[in-house]
């Protein structure tokens, strides 16, 4: 018996005249090219009648014309994508998918199975989808035909036997994704599971396609035997797979030899030793999604997928600029433009020349690669907040959020360094607008990526459509609503702080304490920092004047944050994630080195508990060094430049005092109203 | 809830045709009304093509539901007809 419908039987794109009866006249006559009609003109004149007696146009784009004809001996199904669509006399509009199905007179069994299985396969979402994306006829036809052609009739007396001794049924995960997310990843989820339907096993298919992915829920993963991997791209979340036996492929494979995997899959269920999913460490725990998904649970997950993206940015950057200071003094920020334009290996910096003091051991090569890694940290820094706002806005819109997302946290952070004629910078958001840029995203890319548009459209959605119109609407956002008030609201806090600054010190130090740590990098702390920073900047001073005091202050708050979540993840390491543990690792470096974005992966997973806690943290120790008249010489350098502060022993007190204070808050914080992050969630 | 089972009475069982028909009836009745074949999972009947999913041949048996008696009994009395006559 022939193939239901082949390669040529499938026309994508054809204008095959404006009425219905042309588009059935049509079809028909691709049957007879094929060679499989055996009388065109009775197969025109019957699918013709059936259409007379009532429409076959079905809600949703779709027409099935359809006859028992003495036209064909053998039951056939011709497919055409409509360009432009035609109407069916279905009650939505016309249809641009029609399939003419023709089975021989007296197949009444036959004409309706056919017909129950191309219902059931119009049914499903994703097959019409295939079908209006595909660009080739041939994988229009596979689709179809594996839809069409061997799937099992639901009742269980057509139920394949069982393999013996096989008391219950055997069940299989599976996750199909190409680069571009649009057919493949459809095709061969179809094909795999027309095959495990064959074999008689259970398969359930997340595809991660560009439309998004509905991720399987987490029992049936449990419950699944082995998982098949047929991607050509990462997994996303794979550790929600971690130690199921596995089958992994190209997205083709299954195409192509679905009943061969499935086979496999079996066998690796059943082969102690067969490969596993690895069990990653990262962002397990903060993925679980499922559909009941709590509301607080959802941000908290999305927050956190923006989270653990980040976190390598933030870790490598600061850990690079910590290792520039180490190597080339904390005045390395001064010249390492110099240092890297105008010097190579064999024409290294003169160390005496530049002033740098501090450089180790006094070398040059030191300086030299000081320099080097302080731009290579500085340009990871200056991409997490953008990666922050775009992993956020991938998590809630998924791949269409990417690009509007990271868009919206480099505005946040003005990443292209847009300033007016007098040099003064455009407002920046901090870390804090990133989020909301992120969201914005993400919420935006999702509502354009579920427009309806008509198919010759769909192509241009993922590429053009979506990250056009999300970054539109975002940026105008951002910059707008956002940028505006927040640049106001720092000239404020500037007057402000003039306006505290020689009444109570203690009071100032906890203000700019609390400044320092709200955002950490955003507005508030910039104008805390910069009131500081300009004041040390502005004349060579006495060791106990009041600008060298401030200065101390606002660096040792701003040293407190990421030290104090580090002590939080080994007090009480349970309250923490998996993400969390390792951010927390680099914590201790990055807030010795005065870099309070260290804290931010924490305060994003968790603002509303993380930052009251380091706020109160930062201003104990804000206030506590003016108390103790603690002074530094330097706008920056943490530790590295403790040579430069007066009142040591007062340093590490106020230090010491806020560390505790604020590890103390989060883990109280952190302690009620949530359940701890459950160890076992780690996969 | 009200239920039915009626044994389909098409000749060439709910296809094309009588699904049309059972949707349209059902549109008419404004009802919710549900389909099902005995163990399978019940379909919306107001969808021609999820009715057709069901796969039911003459004289299968199928299950009319839904919250209103009169509608159920309607829809009931056209499964068990031959639309196809």
């Amino acid at each position: 018996m022939s193939a239901l419908i082949t390669p040529e039987l499938a026309a994508l794109d054809a204008d095959l005249g404006p009425d219905k009866h042309d588009v059935i006249r049509a079809l028909a006559q691709r049957v007879a090219d094929s060679g499989r009609a055996t009388d065109l003109d009775v197969l025109i004149a019957d699918a013709m009648a059936r259409e007379e007696v009532s429409a076959t146009g079905l809600p949703g784009g779709l027409a099935i014309p359809h006859c028992r004809t003495s036209g064909v001996d053998e039951p056939v199904v011709a497919f055409a994508r409509l360009s432009p669509p035609v109407d069916f006399g279905a009650k939505d509009g016309p249809a641009d998918l029609a399939f003419l199905i023709g089975a021989p007179a007296g197949g009444d069994a036959t004409h309706l199975t056919i017909l129950t299985k191309l219902a059931r396969a119009l049914a499903r979402p994703e097959f019409g989808q295939t079908l209006r994306e595909t660009d080739s006829p041939a994988q229009a036809a596979q689709t179809i035909l594996a839809a069409v052609s061997d799937e099992p009739a639901p009742a269980p007396a057509t139920t394949p036997a069982p393999a013996p001794g096989a008391a219950e049924k055997r069940s299989l995960v599976a996750v199909t994704a190409c680069p571009t997310g649009i057919a493949h990843t459809y095709m061969a989820a179809e094909a795999l599971q027309a095959a495990a339907a064959r074999a008689g096993v259970e398969i359930a298919v997340e595809t991660q396609g560009s439309a998004g992915a509905t991720p399987l829920p987490p029992e049936t993963i449990a419950e699944a035997d082995a998982a098949i991997f047929a991607v050509d791209v990462g997994v996303r979340d794979r550790s929600r797979f971690a130690g199921k036996p596995l089958v992994s492929s190209g997205v083709k494979r299954p195409i192509d030899d679905a009943d061969a995997m499935i086979g496999e899959a079996l066998a690796a269920a059943a082969d102690p030793n067969a490969a596993r999913v690895e069990s990653g460490r990262s962002d397990s725990a903060e993925t679980a999604n499922t559909a009941s998904e709590s509301w607080g649970g959802r941000t908290r997950r999305i927050l956190m997928t923006g989270v653990s993206y980040m976190i390598p940015f933030v870790a490598a950057g600061g850990l690079l600029i910590a290792l520039s200071f180490l190597l080339g003094g904390y005045d390395i920020t001064d010249v390492y433009g110099a240092v890297m334009v105008d010097n190579t290996v064999t024409n290294l910096p003169d160390v005496q020349a530049l002033g740098l003091e501090h450089a180790l051991f006094d070398s040059a090569l030191a300086v030299y690669l000081g320099a080097l890694l302080f731009v290579i940290g500085k340009t990871a820094f200056m991409l997490f907040i953008p990666a922050l706002a775009g992993y956020i806005a991938y998590a809630i819109a998924d791949r269409p959020g990417i690009a509007p997302g990271f868009i919206m946290g480099a505005l946040a952070v003005n990443l292209f360094g847009v300033v007016n004629a007098d040099g003064v910078a455009a407002p920046a958001t901090g870390f804090l607008g990133a989020i909301a840029g992120g969201v914005l995203a993400g919420v935006i890319a999702h509502w354009v990526s579920r427009w309806r548009v008509p198919s010759w459209a769909r192509g241009l959605m993922p590429v053009l459509v979506i990250p056009l119109v999300t970054s539109i609407l975002a940026g105008l956002v951002m910059i707008v609503v956002l940028g505006k008030p927040i640049n106001w609201l720092m000239e404020r806090l500037t007057d402000g702080l003039a306006a505290l600054d020689g009444t109570s010190a203690v009071a100032l130090g906890a203000v700019l304490g609390l400044m320092m740590a709200f955002d950490m990098g955003g507005p508030l702390n910039k104008v805390a920092y910069s009131f500081a920073a300009t004041g040390v900047g502005a004349a060579s001073l006495a060791a106990d004047s009041p600008e060298l005091r401030i200065m101390a202050a606002v660096m040792l708050a701003g040293m407190v944050p990421p030290i104090a979540l580090a002590l939080a993840t080994v007090v009480r390491p349970q309250l923490f994630t998996n993400a969390e543990h390792e951010n927390g690792k680099a914590g201790w470096l990055l807030g010795a080195s005065f870099i309070t974005e260290g804290a931010i992966p924490f305060a994003a997973g968790d603002p509303m508990r993380v930052i009251p806690a380091i706020m109160l943290g930062s201003a104990v120790t804000g206030g506590l060094s003016q108390l103790f008249e603690v002074g530094v010489r330097a706008p920056h350098g943490g530790i590295f430049v403790l040579f430069a502060v007066t009142n040591i022993l007062g340093y590490l007190i106020a230090l010491a005092a806020g560390v505790i204070v604020g590890a103390a808050a989060v883990i109280a914080l952190k302690s009620i109203g949530r359940a701890p992050v459950p160890a076992g969630a780690a996969g | 809830m009200p239920t039915q089972t009626v044994t389909v009475g098409s000749a060439v069982g709910l296809h094309a045709r009588p699904a049309a028909i059972i949707s349209e009836k059902v549109e008419e009745l404004g009802a919710e009304i549900t389909l099902a074949v005995p163990g399978g999972e019940p379909v919306d009947a107001a969808s021609s093509l999820l009715i057709m999913t069901l796969g039911a041949a003459n004289g299968d048996k199928v299950e009319v539901a839904g919250a209103d008696q009169a509608a159920v009994d309607a829809v009931a009395a056209l499964v068990a007809q031959d639309l196809d006559a």
